[in-house]
């Protein structure tokens, strides 16, 4: 068995938690160098839905960047308003054109297509 | 023990016993390789990692 013997010259009880922990800090660093890299662990960590960095569009195309709308179903003048936030922090208010109807909780309008 | 011709010093091992230690090693290297590969399919197959 070739190099197996190594053990006649390293004690084991030197050799092997040198080698169990050379693997597992090895192991430690490449995962945590991945994981603080991309985005999407932390969205799991939170109970989200995991995107990549390039979503994919109903047309196929790419996505460049993301935004998180956040919908409360709040009301102004008859109509839904929500909150747009872009990656970079910033803030947009959005007025959906049709008046809200009266009876759809806001959990359903969340799923409702906006030309 | 220090007498056995056998044994190997400085450690004091044999090579029969080396041998050994030293496929237990590779087994279980071998085992943690086929988990860690199991979980990187899978990591790959249901998270955004590698796109």
């Amino acid at each position: 068995m070739n190099n197996a013997r190594i053990w006649c010259v390293v004690r084991p009880t030197v050799g092997m938690p040198l080698f169990l922990a050379g693997v597992g800090i090895t192991s430690l660093v490449v995962h945590t160098a991945v994981l603080t890299n991309v985005n999407w662990f932390g969205q799991f960590f939170n109970g989200e839905t995991m995107t990549s960095a390039e979503a994919i569009l109903p047309n196929g195309e790419p996505m460049k960047s993301q935004a998180v709308v956040h919908f409360n179903g709040d009301v102004v003048d008859g109509k839904h308003t929500a909150i747009v936030e872009l990656e970079d922090g910033r803030l947009a208010k959005v007025t959906f054109d049709k008046a809200a109807p009266a009876a759809v909780p806001a959990t359903e309008m969340a799923a409702v297509k906006t030309d | 023990m220090s007498d056995d011709p056998d044994r190997v010093w400085p450690t004091g091992l044999t090579i029969a016993e080396s041998e050994d230690l030293h496929r237990q090693l590779i087994d279980g290297t071998r085992v943690f390789g086929a988990i860690s590969i199991v979980a990187h399919i899978l990591t790959a197959a249901f998270t955004p990692w590698l796109g």
